[in-house]
């Protein structure tokens, strides 16, 4: 029975802490500098360069942008070639949309989210320092092809055939396809560690219902991002196979259909546009209830709009393809869904206004305030053009024009930028040691607010004048002329608003910890006092606004008595909790900084793009060192449980180390199968859509490989669970500890071998997979699972070399599960491609 | 050192998580249901009122089990979860779970509604 | 109610009344959503003015509750601060108003689907960057054109849509919403013009290259009219110029392009058979009349970038003056 975590018997540690503790903290916790910069992982430093990266990437895209108003401010102008505009509004979206936007949220979770849940790191620091890295190489080699003329052209969201190898030759598709797909990568790597943290590190007595909103929006967005970026790296995994190897997915010819794209594309493009803006909606629940010195109104139903809203978007992809022809009631499923996602973010604006009603006193309008009373105005009209367009007669005159991209800024500038803006002033306090000026931060929103209603609502109505979008140049006929120019103000007018906040920014944002740090009076606990070391001791917390309710916490905190005010197993440590409940578990030895995972991102970056540019031997061997530095990554991580269960305060001793399914790293692999989950099913259905489309080109049963083949790949893939079982059950029961790397092997390879049966009949049978769509979905299943059995096996190689340097023991044994883990799911997945593969053809 | 056996805190909270979803859970299984068959339907020619019908079924039995969510949310709550060591769900999940049933509601009324509007396999 | 009725009962008188309750009055062209002159079109419209007018009574909502809850009187501003304001007026009042906005919208696309039955069909097929167009005719021939239709006013017109390459979109605003031409599937799309006049048409989904400059022309016309250009297409070329047709095959012409009664056949190229009586060339880039097709001649490489058609910078002022005088006389 733990002990009560209730208030009543005061703060849990004594006062005056023991001499040095602080100090060793600092020790602990220090950020390498100078050249060793890159091997930082503390979250404010990842979090503070990720969000850096980002708004970087935002004003380059908005001066692509800026470039494009330019020529369309009059019709037949000639200041930017056509091919030249192409590239341009292409990279203008994918930048926004995958350099900017999602990184930029992710950013604040990643430098927030700690603080807020007194954490003193996210649960994989280093994972993290991994993302951000390999977004930023590879980001800063993207955005540059459009300096050479090497930039994509085919709009942000590729459609088949267009960007086909026939249609679209030379690099810059696939620089586009491989260039999101690490950052992809980045995006789930931040994901595992958000819902980690948000679920696993809260402060004890932080139960679900007292976690900041952003918490919650931020684990709602992690799991968003776990279902829906898969679709797209299948997707983009596919076009990048047709355009090298030819294998036909969209190609009609071969029985493909470039519909596939966009159902895949979309049913993650429409999540992910509320990927984006959910944790801006987060943030602005966090300001306004300190806006308006009282409690959020409503915090339940915020939550219910948060989660209602995150699933009810998987629900409405088709609404991007109502024009394609699609059977009237079909369209008119999705139509209702669109509908269904505009009710929560009523709730949500409703209960902002609400919160500012509970005032009691006259509302300051302080820069903050400027930003998110016009994200309510904007973001207003933005939803109501969202239902407008929700109506599918009226989408047909709307989709694809003007209409359209005045919609979607409205509502990603609304809905996210002017939040992101609010955020920047709001929190840096937190983050920077000199605050930025008011006076510039209101004569920045003033310019942005004008600057953007003057750019963007004309566009609504040029739109429906009949301007279509991706246009370089209009004909005068349209009248559209006088609109287009008012909008070119507009954006520069806009940018004028940007260029002041940046300005700002130079002159006084300064990275570290300044002298006051809750100018705003805020409630919550990012606003405790902060060292490198995070807070001093981590709160016991009892309400939604702790320091509100109990202002003497932030002074307790600081003279370290509350819970882990010191280091106990000399490393980096937080505390680990119960996911509803907040009850201490145990405590995390965290790593620290190191070389490992930067040279794992960049390797990972490089390979990557050499293989875009098909220079593939350098290619390997960039993978080859990364894969070997994060292997060295991950030698360090397991410290095992040194000495036994520490005392945390409170009278509460906890373990330091877990494994099993309360363990950090068993919750992490479940998330990454989660992924790959979700990846198969995008898979499934892309077979089943396919097939649907075109049953003829499906096998008769005669010309299948045959079914001895699935059952011998089967039995290899239950043999190679089995022999890991074996493993497993040895270890417990305390037998030959010298067997168990050889069986932990042996799995891997029964497992590989079972994946290659199923491959090898395949092509016995003589399937090829550039004959038709059928065959190179056959392949892909191998293809999907072959990657997994290969992971396993460099996982299983891994843990057997712990085993041999005795490493690995009764207690001591997280490699061991987590490749377990990964072996089951692998060895699952691969038989249920086997019964696909062999049983649908043979009943259906 | 690993965790008791008893109910581990993952699968508790599986069962949670679900809990909390269901109603939006069955929205979602109805969409697929209703956008597949009728997909399937019309690429295979199936008459246009047997697709009406089977979109019909699944809205009503979607709204039944979202009503029941409504109604009897603890009955379903100790079907989906063991019995935990400390509390129950508590008031703040059950109350979420419930506004989430309404909106999964409101979305499987919107979407069954339209065979009362649009024909089959139409035009588009 | 049928596209035929919609379209015989008094839709001049519609029109203006729409036209004069709506703002953007001024905003109508050949090319507007807000000229509304074909049944699709008018659906979309209607559902526009209905939605404008609820979307600014939603703003209003917004900015008066807004200005209650910073500057109001404690009571009102009480009641804004309750969770119950917050669920009438953020759950429960968009559920009302979006049920039945749907459920016109249903009732609507029920009509768009049900339109289509008509007796005239004409097949488009869009290729990087123009259209082609055919029409079929009952005895099961055929006449094929180029980035232009003619349709007659008061009859429902169906379009089959395909693509020879990539996915292009049909969009004549003023008639129609769009529909998309996807290769390997055909779309069709109901054109019911209710009012005569000449329309402009663009390609709204991203092609590549010179997707801008992909537009066409779409008259509409009473029904004798129509048909006596109809007469007038589906015969062959009428050669005035036999010198002209003469430089026309001697410089390569015919190997993409087709002139219905000479001896070039081949359609690579648009059809150009009744070329000169047509409204543009290039699929709206130039206007025939003046110095269109001399301009198109020498540079339309310039003036359409990336266009299919190969530059033919070795022709001769003269011959080009020559050339577009012949297809100029090609009515």
């Amino acid at each position: 029975m733990l002990p009560s975590l209730s208030d009543e018997r005061g703060p849990p540690n004594s006062w005056p802490r023991p001499a040095g503790e602080e100090e060793a903290l600092r020790r602990i916790w220090q950020r390498p500098g100078g050249w060793r910069f890159p091997t930082a992982v503390n979250n404010t430093v990842i979090g503070a360069l990720y969000l850096g990266a980002a708004f970087v990437f935002f004003v380059l895209a908005g001066i692509l942008a800026l470039l494009m108003r330019v020529q369309l401010a009059s019709p037949g102008n000639e200041v930017v070639s056509q091919d030249l505009y192409n590239q341009l509004f292409t990279m203008h979206g994918t930048t926004m949309m995958f350099l900017f936007a999602v990184p930029a949220v992710e950013a604040l979770g990643v430098l927030l989210l700690p603080q807020m849940l007194a954490a003193r790191d996210l649960p994989f620091p280093r994972l993290g320092a991994f993302a951000v890295w390999a977004y930023i190489v590879g980001g800063v080699v993207f955005f540059s092809t459009i300096f050479y003329g090497l930039a994509p052209s085919g709009g942000w969201f590729m459609y088949p055939p267009l960007t086909t190898a026939e249609f679209s030759p030379g690099a810059g598709a696939d620089f586009w396809l491989l260039g999101i797909g690490f950052i992809e990568i980045s995006a789930i790597a931040g994901a595992i560690e958000i819902i980690v943290g948000t679920l696993r590190t809260r402060p004890p007595g932080m139960s679900l219902e007292k976690m900041p909103i952003f918490a919650w929006a931020m684990l709602v967005f992690a799991m968003m991002i776990v279902i829906a970026f898969p679709a797209v790296i299948l997707a983009t995994m596919f076009l990048e196979i047709e355009r090298s190897f030819g294998w036909p997915f969209f190609s009609v010819d071969g029985g493909g259909d470039p519909l596939l794209w966009q159902h895949l594309f979309w049913f993650f493009g429409h999540p992910e546009v509320y990927i984006i803006f959910l944790p801006a909606a987060g943030l602005v629940s966090m300001i306004v209830p300190t806006i308006a010195r009282a409690p959020l109104v409503g915090y339940r139903l915020i939550v219910v709009a948060l989660v209602g809203t995150g699933f009810l978007s998987f629900g409405l992809w088709v609404h991007h393809m109502f024009a394609t022809g699609l059977p009237a009631l079909g369209l008119a499923f999705f139509s209702a869904s669109s509908m269904a996602v505009a009710v929560p973010s009523g709730i949500q604006l409703f209960a902002w206004i609400a919160t500012l009603a509970r005032a009691e006193r006259r509302i300051r309008l302080t820069t903050p305030a400027l930003f998110i009373l016009g994200m309510l105005a904007i973001f207003t009209i933005g939803g109501l053009t969202g239902v407008m367009v929700a109506m599918v007669p009226f989408d047909w005159q709307a989709h694809d024009s003007y209409f359209i991209v005045a919609h979607l800024h409205y509502v990603l500038i609304g809905g996210m930028v002017f939040p992101l803006f609010a955020a920047f002033h709001y929190w840096a306090p937190v983050v920077s040691r000199r605050r930025l000026s008011e006076a510039a931060g209101r004569w920045s929103f003033a310019c942005m607010f004008v600057g953007f209603n003057v750019a963007f609502f004309p566009l609504h109505i040029a739109g429906l004048a009949g301007m279509p979008r991706r246009v370089w140049t209009y004909a005068g006929e349209l009248g559209v002329g006088e609109l287009n120019l008012v909008s070119t103000c507009g954006a520069f007018l806009l940018a004028a608003g940007i260029l002041i906040f940046v300005i700002d920014l130079v002159r006084n944002f300064r990275f570290g910890i300044g002298e006051e740090t809750n100018p705003w009076g805020g409630g919550t606990l990012e606003f405790l006092p902060q060292g490198v070391y995070s807070t001093r001791s981590i709160p016991r917390v009892t309400s939604r606004e702790p320091l509100w309710d109990r202002p003497a916490l932030a002074l307790e905190v600081a003279r370290g008595q509350h819970y882990l005010p010191n280091a106990p197993t000399g490393g980096r440590e937080t505390l680990i909790t119960s996911a509803i409940e907040a009850r201490p578990e145990y405590v995390i030895q965290l790593p620290g900084p190191s070389w490992t995972q930067w040279i794992a991102a960049v390797f990972t970056a490089a390979s990557f793009l050499l293989l875009t540019v098909k220079i593939v031997v350098p290619a390997l061997v960039c993978g080859a060192i990364a894969i070997g530095a994060c292997c060295a990554w991950a030698w360090q991580l397991d410290k095992g449980p040194g000495g036994g269960p520490v005392d945390i305060g409170g009278g509460i001793r906890v373990p330091v180390y877990m494994t099993g399914p309360a363990g950090h790293g068993w919750w992490a692999m479940v998330v990454l199968m989660f992924v790959a989950g979700s990846l198969y099913l995008a898979y499934l259905f892309s077979y089943l859509y396919i097939w649907t489309g075109a049953p003829e080109a499906w096998p008769s049963p005669s010309v299948l490989p045959p079914p001895g083949a699935a059952v011998a790949a089967i039995a290899a893939l239950g043999a190679a669970v089995a022999a890991y079982v074996l493993a497993e059950r040895g270890l417990d029961a305390g037998r030959r500890m010298s067997l168990l790397p050889w069986c932990v092997l042996l799995a891997a390879l029964l497992l590989a071998a079972g994946v290659g049966i199923g491959l090898h009949a395949q092509w016995q049978a003589g399937v090829r997979p550039t004959a038709s769509s059928y065959a190179a979905l056959v392949y892909t299943d191998s293809l999907l699972n072959g990657q997994l059995a290969i992971a396993v096996l460099i996982m299983a190689g891994f843990t057997a070399a712990r085993c041999w340097l005795g490493k690995v023991d009764l207690r001591r044994r997280a490699c061991l599960e987590n490749t377990g883990l990964l072996l089951r799911y692998t060895a699952a997945q691969a038989a249920v491609g086997q019964l696909l593969l062999h049983a649908f053809p043979r009943f259906v | 050192m690993r965790a008791p056996r008893a109910v581990p805190a993952a699968v508790r909270l599986f069962g949670t998580t679900a809990f909390v979803l269901a109603g939006l859970l069955v929205w979602g299984l109805h969409l697929a249901i209703v956008y597949g068959v009728h997909h399937l339907a019309c690429a295979r020619g199936v008459d246009a009122p047997v697709v009406a019908a089977i979109v019909a079924l699944a809205t009503f039995a979607a709204l039944g089990l979202q009503a029941a969510l409504l109604a009897k949310p603890r009955w379903i709550a100790s079907r989906l979860r063991p019995p935990p060591p400390d509390a129950p769900p508590g008031a703040f999940l059950e109350a979420v779970m419930r506004w989430l049933a309404v909106l999964g509601a409101a979305g499987v009324l919107w979407a069954g509604s339209a065979i009362l509007f649009v024909a089959a396999c139409g035009g588009g | 109610m049928s596209p035929r009725r919609q379209l015989l009962s008094g839709r001049a008188k519609r029109r203006s009344a729409l036209a004069a309750a709506m703002p953007l009055a001024g905003c109508d062209g050949p090319q507007s959503a807000f000229t509304g002159a074909g049944a699709d079109a008018a659906r979309a419209l209607d559902l526009w003015s209905i939605m404008l007018a609820g979307g600014i009574a939603i703003v209003l909502l917004v900015l008066v509750v807004t200005l209650l809850a910073l500057a109001g009187r404690g009571r009102a501003r009480r009641a804004v601060a309750s969770e119950r304001t917050v669920l009438l007026a953020g759950l429960w009042l968009p559920v009302a108003v979006l049920s039945a906005l749907l459920v016109y919208g249903f009732g609507l696309l029920e009509q768009a689907a049900a339109d289509g039955e008509s007796d005239l069909e004409i097949e488009v097929t869009a290729e990087q960057w123009w259209w082609r167009v055919v029409y079929r005719h009952e005895d099961g021939s055929s006449t094929e054109t180029a980035n232009e239709l003619r349709i007659p006013v008061g009859r429902s017109v169906r379009l089959e849509l395909h693509s020879a390459d990539v996915i292009h979109s049909f969009w004549v605003p003023a008639l129609a919403g769009k529909r998309d031409m996807i290769p390997g599937r055909v779309n069709e799309l109901a054109l019911a013009a209710g009012v005569p006049g000449t329309y402009r048409g663009q390609c709204a989904e991203y092609c590549g290259g010179a997707h801008a400059l992909m537009s066409f022309y779409v008259v509409a016309e009473p029904t004798a009219a129509f048909n006596a250009w109809l007469e007038r297409e589906r015969a062959d070329a009428r050669i005035d110029d036999p010198a002209g047709a003469a430089l026309f095959a001697a410089a390569g012409c015919g190997g993409c392009h087709a002139i219905r009664g000479t001896g070039n056949r081949a359609g690579i190229g648009p059809d150009l058979t009744h070329v000169g009586g047509r409204l543009s060339i290039g699929a709206g880039t130039l206007r025939v009349s003046g110095s269109g097709f001399v301009e198109w001649l020498r540079s339309h490489q310039s003036l359409k970038p990336g266009n299919r058609m190969p530059p033919f910078e070795a022709l001769s002022d003269e011959d080009s003056a020559r050339l577009a005088a012949f297809l100029e006389s090609l009515r």
